[in-house]
């Protein structure tokens, strides 16, 4: 599927206006707003990082239990904790089990954020990393079922927001897939239509069956879509014109593709955006796995 | 001092925490009728009790004067306090100014020298500005002035270009301190222009970009470095720039 956009078409370059974001908790002014600006066109940006640098990521478990996750990308901080319940399926839908995402925006994270209201924004992190789980099959509905109309897994993953410093899809992102993969359920055997759940002392925990890891990566545009950012920190995603989120998982497929309005992007720049996200998919996977590992190898060496 | 102390007024119980942390609720000292206790800020009296309500070090540097020194990222504005701010909007004659604290605060447009009526001064809304505090309660709306005690500009108005960043309020008072080592490291590297406001906003301006950024990083990791720490930091700087 080849479409040719006709680049005989020349844009005038329309040069990038600061403005001042007053809002009532988050106010950037037209200094910082033009700093902002006029240093990324010169490949620079306020923490020090290139334009195309993710910031340090470290990801933390929790002892003792499984599937609980701390993620910091900066000073960006997300836990996501997973649990698993049996319950009855729907009627319509015997063999499939349930997976639910639900986000808190804590307002202790930002003073934006209260907690009664819940705005866009918080909706569209919660939705962007559920269609890149369910959409792309990397968690599997039906292979939580245990007695057909009876009996299934319902796993549930609550993702709280602690601390906003910007970019909170993709830190979520990471923390939801790393939390699904080092839940640990506890194993279930079936006799006939008799149901026994075998506690974690009596016999080794399962882990969920996750077919492949995908990862958000958030680019942000400035100007007319011609300068462009990844991993925007705070105080960029205040003044940026324009955002994008691409899902991919290390086998370089693409799980979603997440642009809600801001500036125009022309094709070559997204199709640059999806290289770039590959590459840094691919780096963030492995960091997911070898914390993943270490944490599995810490466990074995307390329990002998 | 401590012998000065131990006659005059303050009981043992009092030296022994000074230099150390206190957390609120601490009683610091038993006062009776009589005794001079000057009670600083963090610090509360409570009928015969002088109780902590801040958590942090207690400080007495002078004899019968004693604070709790403590380090917070929320402004609270207090006369003579020299701030940041940016301007939200103008209503007639006055700006309103957010300094970070629980109001906006208010600004004059005569509140600047040689301004009058017929001179008026024109700032941008979303500009920033060095101002004064010359009115605050915690009844009322602060108030500033772009203008010294003496009436002459001194340093206040607008600030031009340059990038401002927060930090907390300790670090702020830090970068006012006569002898600041990261300041002075740095002034050795390249020139720059630098206001510092005690509501935690800092505001850099220097030649290139890359020096701004580079002094904002370095006072921002510098707030916890001892003072060998920082210069090493700002030699590693010129190092790898």
């Amino acid at each position: 599927m080849n479409t040719t956009i006709n680049s005989s078409l020349t844009t005038t370059t329309i040069p990038m206006l600061a403005r001042a974001i007053l809002k009532p908790e988050s106010v950037v002014s037209l200094n910082e707003s033009k700093f902002v600006l006029e240093a990324v066109k010169e490949n620079l940006r306020i923490d020090g990082r290139k334009l195309y640098d993710f910031r340090t990521l470290k990801i933390s478990f929790e002892e003792e239990i499984t599937g609980n996750v701390e993620v910091k990308l900066g000073e960006t901080r997300v836990i996501a904790s997973v649990k698993a319940e049996i319950v009855e399926p729907f009627p319509d839908r015997p063999t499939e089990g349930f997976f639910n995402f639900n986000v808190e925006f804590s307002p202790m994270a930002d003073p934006n954020f209260e907690s009664n209201r819940i705005t866009e924004s918080a909706i569209e992190v919660g939705r962007v990393i559920e269609r890149g789980l369910r959409e792309s099959r990397a968690i599997d509905s039906e292979a939580l079922c245990i007695i057909a109309s009876e009996k299934v897994w319902s796993v549930r993953c609550d993702i709280h927001i602690v601390d906003n410093n910007g970019n909170l899809i993709d830190c979520a992102s990471i923390a939801v897939i790393t939390a699904l993969l080092h839940f640990r359920r506890e194993s279930v055997s079936v006799n006939g239509s008799q149901l026994t759940v075998h506690p974690i002392s009596e016999k080794e925990s399962v882990p969920l069956s996750v077919h492949h890891v995908p990862v958000c990566v958030t680019f942000g545009f400035f100007g007319e879509g011609n300068t462009m950012v990844v991993d925007p920190i705070l105080k960029e995603e205040l003044i940026l014109d324009g955002k994008m989120t691409i899902t991919l998982n290390s086998h370089r497929e693409i799980c979603a593709i997440q642009k809600a309005g801001g500036t125009a992007v022309s094709q070559e720049l997204v199709m640059q955006c999806i290289r770039i996200a590959a590459v840094k998919v691919e780096e963030i996977s492995e960091k997911i796995q070898t914390a993943i590992k270490s944490d599995a190898d810490k466990r074995a060496r307390l329990r002998s | 001092m401590e012998e000065e102390n131990s006659s005059n007024v303050v009981e043992e119980g009092v030296i022994n925490k000074i230099d150390k942390v206190v957390l609120p609720g601490d009683v610091i000292a038993n006062w009776t009728e009589g005794k001079p206790f000057r009670v600083g800020p963090g610090l509360l009296q409570n009928q015969d009790k002088i109780i902590a309500t801040k958590a942090g070090i207690l400080r007495s540097p002078l004899p019968k004067y004693f604070w709790v020194e403590c380090n917070q990222k929320r402004y609270t504005p207090s006369l003579e306090d020299m701030v940041i701010g940016v301007i939200k909007d103008r209503h007639g004659d006055n700006y309103k100014v957010d300094i970070g604290s629980s109001q906006l605060a208010t600004l004059s447009i005569l509140s600047f020298e040689a301004a009058n009526r017929k001179n008026r001064i024109n700032i941008k809304v979303g500009s920033l500005i060095y101002a004064r505090v010359i009115l605050a309660n915690k009844d009322m709306e602060p108030e500033l002035a772009c203008v010294s005690a003496r009436n002459k500009q001194e340093g206040y108005g607008e600030l031009y270009e340059g990038y401002m960043f927060k930090s907390s309020l300790g670090l702020a008072y830090k970068l006012l301190e006569d002898d600041c080592t990261v300041l002075k490291a740095l002034s050795k590297l390249f020139p720059f222009e630098i206001a510092a406001g005690m509501n935690g906003r800092t505001w850099v301006n220097s030649a290139t970009k890359k020096n701004t950024i580079m002094i904002a990083s370095a006072i921002l990791n510098s707030e916890f470095m001892e003072e060998n720490q920082i210069l090493q930091m700002v030699q590693q700087l010129k190092q790898e720039n």
